[in-house]
Parts: structure tokens; sequence; C-alpha cells
């Protein structure tokens, strides 16, 4: 019943003609992308709230966060980004925020990774699906030369199987365009994230250091 | 020291998405299969729709042109079918024609000598719009000639607007044994309309005209109108 379906919808976009074919790749490939993001997203770039809320009072104690980011999996890009910063907490403070700046920008190149694939298809399929209508309807239209008789039906009827074409890129146009979106603003919100608590782990570390200095002048 | 680098560096190997292909690849094609299949019901479910408008259904109806003030008594003229009932013959689509023939009542003047029925066709009373009444050529005491099959013409979808307000007038020539040749003497704007009306004029037939109740040869000029429903 359902491949039976398919394949009438198979038949209908065939009118389409053969600038279908790119269009279904592209869907297929927009749609491995969103899925792949989404995956991404859901799995690996998520902050548990006790963490998150460990990192915002500055009341932790150093081995109890490391303990816990290692409990987050090698492949969170939060567990990463801090653990870059405290295998580098005995470092000089501005060598920790040179390294977190450079984890940023790997893990901001990660993320943006395969969004360029969206952004073409935004583009791209309504103009490849236009593409479509106007050679299905040079096919249409051809009906009136052919032994001088005008058939009006065929050529309407041409004109509206050949708008398919149309339609289809336009709706992968717009399933692209609201995920390019959204993956975008979960990308700004991510990094937005990891600046600003990694800006208060460094803090931390500054003032653990000036502690230790005082502690030392008083003694 | 280097262990940052190495870390950092490692990030695009953890997550590589090439790792992933072999079960998001298969996940696309499904999602995208089943937008397909949503796109087909659509489709069926339209055409359905579609399949639903009903046919269209033409008829004809014949407009009687003014009957001719001819030679005849005065008298029988005043008898004018001037009551003239919007007749319009609603009907399925029996193969069986439609239309009927009101005979004017056989006031019967007398016997006229000859059949020519040649009046100007054109300035009819706008009111007779839908009325079918036919163009007597009755001789004196005797019938005119009358369609006994009448089919109807198909009209195309296109055509449909066109054939709504597409009046012509034919003229038949009925010989003595029913048989009838048509012309177009006043054609409708449409050729392609006035190719379906002359192709199924062809195949009226007709009962002919009496003249003491012997068959004649008769003309016959018909007002056709089309009406689309």
């Amino acid at each position: 019943m359902m491949l039976h379906d398919i394949h009438e919808a198979l038949t209908a976009l065939k009118f389409g003609g053969i600038m279908i074919y790119p269009l279904m790749a592209l869907a297929v490939l927009a749609l491995a992308v969103v899925l792949d993001k989404a995956f991404v997203y859901w799995r690996y770039v998520r902050l548990p709230a006790d963490l998150l809320g460990l990192v915002e009072t500055y009341n932790f104690a150093w081995p109890d966060l490391a303990r816990r980011l290692t409990a987050l999996g090698p492949r969170n890009y939060f567990g990463r980004f801090f653990q870059v910063i405290l295998a580098n907490r005995a470092q000089p403070s501005w060598w920790v925020e040179s390294r977190a700046g450079d984890e940023a920008q790997q893990i901001e190149k990660s993320l943006a990774r395969g969004l360029w694939v969206l952004e073409t298809t935004v583009t791209g399929a309504p103009l490849l699906g236009l593409l479509g209508t106007i050679i299905g309807m040079m096919n249409a239209f051809r009906l009136i030369g052919s032994n001088g008789l005008v058939d009006p039906g065929g050529v309407t009827g041409g004109v509206a199987q050949a708008l398919i074409a149309t339609a289809i890129g336009i709706l992968i146009a717009v399933i692209a365009l609201f995920a390019f979106n959204f993956f975008s603003r979960l990308q700004a919100q991510a990094l937005d994230e990891m600046e600003r608590l990694g800006t208060r782990l460094i803090d931390r570390i500054r003032l653990d250091r000036q502690e230790k200095e005082v502690r030392r002048e008083v003694a | 020291m280097w262990s940052s680098r190495v870390a950092s560096g490692g990030v695009l190997q953890l997550d590589n998405p090439w790792h992933r292909l072999p079960w998001v690849l298969p996940c696309a094609l499904l999602i995208w299969a089943t937008m397909l299949w949503l796109a087909g019901i659509y489709l069926k479910h339209l055409q359905q729709n579609l399949t639903e408008v009903k046919p269209i259904e033409a008829q004809l109806i014949e407009l009687p042109p003014p009957p001719a003030p001819e030679v005849q008594p005065p008298a029988p003229e005043t008898p004018e079918p001037e009551p003239i009932k919007r007749r319009i013959i609603v009907k399925p689509k029996i193969p069986k024609p439609v239309i009927e023939h009101k005979l004017p009542p056989p006031e019967t003047p007398p016997p006229q000598p000859r059949l020519q029925t040649e009046t100007p066709p054109v300035q009819q009373p706008p009111k007779s719009a839908s009325v079918v009444e036919p163009r007597s050529t009755i001789g004196g005491g005797n019938v005119g000639a009358h369609a006994i099959f009448q089919p109807k013409p198909e009209i195309p979808d296109e055509l449909r607007q066109e054939a709504m307000k597409a009046i012509a007038i034919a003229r038949f020539h009925v010989a003595p044994d029913g048989s009838a040749t048509v012309e177009l003497i006043k054609p409708t704007n449409n050729p392609r309309i006035n190719q379906l009306l002359l192709n199924t004029l062809k195949q009226w037939r007709f009962f002919p005209a009496l003249i003491d109740g012997k068959p004649v040869a008769s003309t016959q000029d018909l007002r056709i109108h089309l009406e689309i429903k």
C-alpha cells in the first residue's frame, strides 16, 4: 500500500523532468546533514544542569570537576573544552586563555561542519526546481509546433505537471532553511555558553593563585 | 604542555560525521520516502476531489426564429406562441435526445403550395431564451418536418466558456426519406464549436414534412443554442 503510494508519487515526480533527480539527491543530502546535526547536538553538545550549577557558583574542587567531566564522555564538546582548561591550569592564565580560544575555534569549526550544505540547498533547490519547470514548460509548448494543431489541454496539463519541480524545490528549500537557522542558533548558543563558563573557570584559576600568594605573603 | 594541542586537534577526529554516514544516510532516505508517501496520499486525495467535479452536460436548445409573417391569412398568426414557458430540459445522462419539439397547435391555414421556409432567422424576440419550438414548415393541414433523433454534442472542458454564449443557426434540408443535410447559415464565432456542432447535427434524423399525408422535401432553419450544465 505504502509502496504503491510512493510509486504514485514518484510517477507524479517524473513529470518534473530530469531536474527532479538532482533535487531528490539534494533533499536526501540535506536531510542527512539535518539528522547528523540533530544527533550531534542531542548527544554531544549538552551540559548537565548540575555541572552547569557547579561552574556557575565557583564552588567546586578541581578533582571533583575533573571527575564529573570525564563522566560526560570523551566526545562531549563541553567536556573537551573544560578539559583543556583543566589540563592547563598550572600554566599562566594568558596561556590557558589562549588554549581555550584555540579549542573553541576548533569546536566552532566542527559544529559548523556541513551547514554549508543546508545553506546551499536553501538557494539552490528552488532554482533547480525552477529550471525543471522551465524545461517542462518548453516541452509543453512544443506541442504547438508539432503538427500545427494546438491542444490547449495538452499545454496547460504540461505546465501544471512541470510546476511540480518548483514545488519540490521550494519544499526542500523551506526544510533546509528552517534547519539551517535552527542549527546556527544552537551553535551560537553553545559557543556563548562555552565562552561564559570558560571565563568563569579561568577566573577561578586566577582567584586560587591570588589566594595562594596572599597566604604565602602572610606566612 | 603539548597535550592541549593534541586534545584540541582531537575534537575533529572524535566527531567525524563520516563515521555516522552508514546510519544517517539510510535514515535520510527513509524520511524522504515517508515524505514522498505523504505527498502521494495528498495527490491521490487531490485527484479524488477532481473526479468529483460533475461532468459537463450540454444540450441543444433550438430557439425559434419569429414566425414568418408570410402570405398567410391573418387569423392564424394571432395565436402566436406567446406564452413561452421557459422549458429547460434538465436531464441526466440518458443517451436519448432530450430536446422536445413543441409543435404549435395545428391551426391550419389553407394548404400552402410550397414548403419553403426561408425566413430571416435573426431579430428574434429575446425572451425565448431557451424555448424549444420548431420553426414550422408546415404545409396546411399537414405536418412539418421535425427531428426525431437529436444527439447532443460533447463539449470539451476548454470550450465550455465559449460554448455558453454560442448561438448558431442551422439549416436542414430534409429529404422525403427523412435524411437531412445540414449547413450552418450563421455559425458561432468559434470554429471548433462549429465543427463539433456540424458533426453532431449531421447525425440528426428527421420525420419528413407531410403534405396531404405524403412526405415531401422541406427545409428547416433551427436556432441552436448550447446550454452547458
